[in-house]
């Protein structure tokens, strides 16, 4: 039988938001922390709850969203975009916060920033949206065991984005980033022909690896005027020549929800399990929304076999095609992230995005028969229990938090 | 089985036309030049070839064989009406469905080079002739008014009616046009079809070959119009332009891995020894243009020799109209509309623009068993993603891509695209029934006989794309094999592949 249940943890330690302050020497806002870089005392604000806790808590003003994670062992490090100062976004970031696992439940240290922005040049405007896999790469002379794909701009915006790497000897080490260059580079004009438009761009990097090496899957999402998801076969062994292999495009066979002519798996994470050869996807299923911010609303896992990457039906044909996605287990929507005991958040979240599913370091599945799918949610504008004096401060109340399916 | 017009060898026909052409060059000084019908552009009215012998002549078979060569520079086949004067009587031949037979010569001699061919009647009544159709159209005179027959012991004119334009019953939305046709005539004879509709017994009625133009009276339907068309003596330069278009029809098609050429834009080897500026144009004059005004040419690029530049040029753009504007042409070689076997088409295509191009590649099958030239393309029911593989031969990279409709062309890109006939569809629009297209690939079954290169002017204006070496591929392939090397990749499938 399916079923969906969340995995409580940031109540666990930090049940009282309000109370929630000192410990640790997290970045400004970070954690429980209410100090900021300056050392001056920013004043901790809550989040809109109404639902289930996040897996960790900090104050409004700062967005925790587009989490990915790998576990080794009993350590988890999760991957996910904040600011690293209060209401500004301009000062986004990749962080991890390093997860170990007690008492049935994952607690989450502090804040540490991976990847900023450049001073200049294509990430120079943002950065958001990493992923990390293990193996063996080495660039500038250096070794490295843990490789990190995350989304960048030039562009205070966030639009036409895109994919660069970085590398580190520790997952939750100092992060050198790849040369100057993005690794996926996009330009709205090439996809469109005023040339005046904007795209989000190269977004959504998910890495699984090949072969514990540096050959490794580059998943990513290229959304222009069309919105297709890739798999690009890379070797990274050496960082300073890469081999570049086939980039393919990746079907939607399966997919019923999404009309006939979007092929996207919006927000897709991808993960492997080699035991079943399955391709999992966690993706986001459903947008109604009309009201900011316009996200989606639910997210889901999907499996196909991996040949589904290599799927050509050549030749004339009226065959139905030969591999496909399935959808397994339930949506997470408002009424399952619905909080199971407080009668105060027994609606759930509205705006539920940006999924990903914990995997072991190569992008690979924990176990199989059940997976803890990360996930953002966020207030909508205008929610009366936002600060009166900000109009923005939706902006910056994205949370993360965790829930186990199983199939 | 290959899939055919021309498929099967005719045992036991005997040939006695006067001015029998082809079986190499030897024979063109000596050959009697035929009549030449021309009309090099759009006739306004329907024109009608009149041959009237002296007297009656007295005939004892069973139908009448025509022996023609058509190069027509729009339609895929010319629609043409035929009847007789037995008597005071007109006959005419105006079935609307079935076919006729028909003797189609390669080139070679003796019966080796002759076979059967079968040609439609459309719904309208008229014979479709194929595009570099050349050889005897066999008309029963069981045919005759609707299948209702005559008896003809003599025959004392014939009469071929060439259509000024028509809405046939083929699948496509564009008005087919008879343009710049060029209709050779050879001979007329009265012959005895066997059972198996083997002719015998060639009875001349009249033999053009040698003969002067005005044994052909020309006329407008139209009351008091004049004929737009002319007849006039076939040249030498004719007779080489025949020849050169017969051998390149019956020559095989180029190959490079596991590609079959069907469309390299250059001049076919059989044209090689000519070289005359008319050779060229007869060449050049395959493509036709349709929808907003466009501009192509075939110059040197592409692949290696010449290619084709399609351009949209904005200053001429037309707002009255659909932004659609195509460049079509029919398959010179026989052999390139045999596409059993094929995966898919592929073609080399260069973008020199900074932003994306796009351009369709419509294909259309001759329905053998329907009569119907129905088109496909990546436009079907719910304009579903399409997807496309791409080799860039610049960067070596490969890659497969979602498009719709039309394909989509990255920028700068320089190299191959493949297209998998699982993508292609029928058009919603055709498979209704008015225009009755079944919408099933069959390649074994019909022939692909043209080719359609549409753009959209709102997408796409002041923008030219280069197109080379259209072909066919036959190889099952990867997207790069650095994770997976059991198949091979575009670019071993094209450097090093074959045509299994």
């Amino acid at each position: 039988m399916k079923k969906i249940f969340c995995v409580l943890l940031a109540g666990l330690f930090c049940g009282a938001l309000a109370g929630c302050g000192g410990g640790g020497t997290s970045e400004s806002g970070g954690g429980n922390s209410n100090s900021s870089g300056g050392g001056s005392q920013e004043t901790f604000e809550d989040k809109i709850f109404d639902g289930i806790d996040a897996v960790f808590d900090e104050s409004l003003g700062y967005y925790n969203a587009y989490p990915s994670a790998i576990q080794e062992g009993a350590t988890r490090y999760l991957y996910y975009t904040r600011n690293t100062a209060k209401y500004d976004g301009t000062t986004s970031s990749i962080a991890v916060r390093v997860g170990t696992y007690s008492g049935g439940a994952w607690t989450y240290g502090e804040p540490k920033t991976c990847i900023a922005v450049s001073e200049s040049g294509w990430d120079s405007g943002r950065v958001f949206m990493a992923d990390v896999v293990k193996g063996t790469f080495s660039y500038g002379g250096e070794s490295y065991s843990y490789l990190m794909a995350y989304s960048g701009t030039d562009r205070a915006d966030g639009n036409d984005a895109d994919i660069g790497l970085a590398v580190a000897k520790t997952p939750d080490g100092e992060w050198v980033k790849v040369g100057t260059q993005p690794l996926v580079t996009f330009n709205s004009s090439e996809w469109d022909t005023v040339g005046l438009s904007w795209y989000p761009g190269a977004i959504e990097p998910s890495l699984v690896s090949f072969d514990e090496g540096g050959k490794v899957y580059l998943f990513y999402e290229e959304s222009e005027v069309f919105k297709s998801n890739y798999a690009w076969e890379l070797d990274l062994s050496d960082l300073n020549n890469i081999v570049k292999g086939g980039r393919k495009v990746i079907e939607r066979t399966g997919v019923s929800d999404l009309g006939t002519s979007n092929p996207l798996l919006y927000g897709g994470d991808f993960v492997y399990d080699p035991d079943s050869d399955y391709l999992f996807a966690a993706r986001e299923s459903r947008t109604t929304a009309t009201a900011n911010p316009i996200v989606a609303d639910e997210v889901q896992v999907l499996r196909s076999s991996m040949d589904i990457l290599d799927e050509i039906v050549q030749g004339p044909t009226q065959e139905e095609p030969r591999v496909w996605w399935e959808e397994i287990g339930d949506s997470i929507d408002a009424g399952a992230t619905a909080h199971p005991t407080d009668d105060t958040r027994i609606f759930g979240y509205t705006r539920i995005f940006s999924p990903c599913i914990v995997n072991d370091p190569y992008g690979r599945l924990l176990e199989y028969g059940s997976l803890e799918l990360l996930f953002t949610t966020q207030a909508n504008e205008g929610d009366e229990r936002l600060p009166a004096d900000r109009e923005d401060a939706y902006e910056y109340s994205q949370m993360i938090h965790s829930m186990v399916i199983t199939y | 089985m290959k899939a055919k017009i021309v498929s099967v060898l005719l045992a036991a026909s005997v040939l006695t036309g006067a001015c029998v052409w082809g079986g190499g060059a030897a024979a063109s000084a000596e050959a009697a030049l035929p009549l030449v019908y021309e009309a090099e552009g759009k006739l306004t009215e329907s024109e009608r070839l009149t041959y009237a012998p002296t007297g009656e002549t007295s005939v004892s078979g069973n139908a009448l064989s025509v022996k023609v060569f058509l190069k027509n520079t729009y339609n895929y086949g010319l629609p043409v009406s035929f009847s007789v004067t037995s008597g005071d009587r007109e006959y005419t031949w105006n079935k609307k469905t079935g076919t006729a037979s028909g003797i189609r010569y390669d080139g070679a001699e003796g019966e080796n080079g002759k076979a059967a061919a079968a040609l439609q009647w459309n719904a309208m009544g008229f014979l479709e002739i194929p595009y570099l159709f050349y050889g005897e159209i066999l008309l029963p005179f069981a045919d005759l008014e609707n299948g209702a027959g005559a008896e003809i012991t003599s025959v004392s004119e014939v009469f071929v009616g060439i259509t000024a334009s028509i809405n046939s019953n083929f699948a496509s939305g564009d008005t087919w046009t008879a343009d710049g046709i060029s209709l050779y005539l050879f001979d007329v004879s009265c012959v005895t079809l066997d059972d198996d509709g083997n002719p015998s017994g060639y009875e001349e009625i009249a033999d053009f070959c040698g003969g002067d133009a005005d044994d052909v009276r020309l006329s407008a339907d139209a009351e008091n119009a004049e004929p737009e068309g002319t007849m006039r003596t076939a040249t030498e330069e004719d007779y080489a332009v025949f020849e050169a278009f017969n051998a390149a029809y019956n020559a095989a098609c180029a190959t490079a891995g596991d590609m079959k050429i069907i469309e390299n834009f250059e001049a076919d080897e059989a044209f090689s020894g000519i070289g005359s500026e008319r050779v060229a144009s007869e060449l050049y004059d395959k493509f036709y243009l349709s929808g907003q005004l466009s501009d192509y040419s075939v110059a040197a690029g592409g692949v290696e020799g010449n290619a084709l530049h399609y351009n949209l040029d904005s200053s001429v753009y037309d707002a009255g109209k659909n932004s659609y504007a195509g460049v079509h042409f029919n398959f010179a070689k026989e052999d390139a509309t045999d596409w059993s076997g094929a995966k898919g088409i592929t073609v080399y295509v260069e973008n020199t623009a900074d932003y994306l191009v796009s351009f369709a590649l419509e294909i259309f099958q001759y329905n053998l068993e329907t009569g119907l030239l129905e088109q496909y393309n990546l436009n079907d029911v719910g304009q579903r993603y399409k997807t496309v593989y791409a080799y860039n031969v610049e960067t070596g990279e490969e890659f497969s891509y979602h498009t719709q409709t039309f394909t989509r062309v990255p920028a700068g890109f320089k190299g191959w695209i493949r297209i998998p006939f699982s993508q292609y569809a029928a058009p919603a629009w055709s498979t209704s029934p008015t225009y009755g297209n079944e919408g099933v690939l069959d390649f074994d079954k019909n022939p692909v006989v043209k080719i359609s290169i549409t753009r959209l002017f709102n997408a796409n204006q002041d923008t030219e794309i280069v197109l080379d070496d259209i072909a066919l591929y036959y190889s099952d392939f990867g997207v790069g094999s650095l994770f997976d090397d059991s198949r091979p990749s575009i670019r071993e499938c094209i450097e090093s592949g074959s045509i299994a």
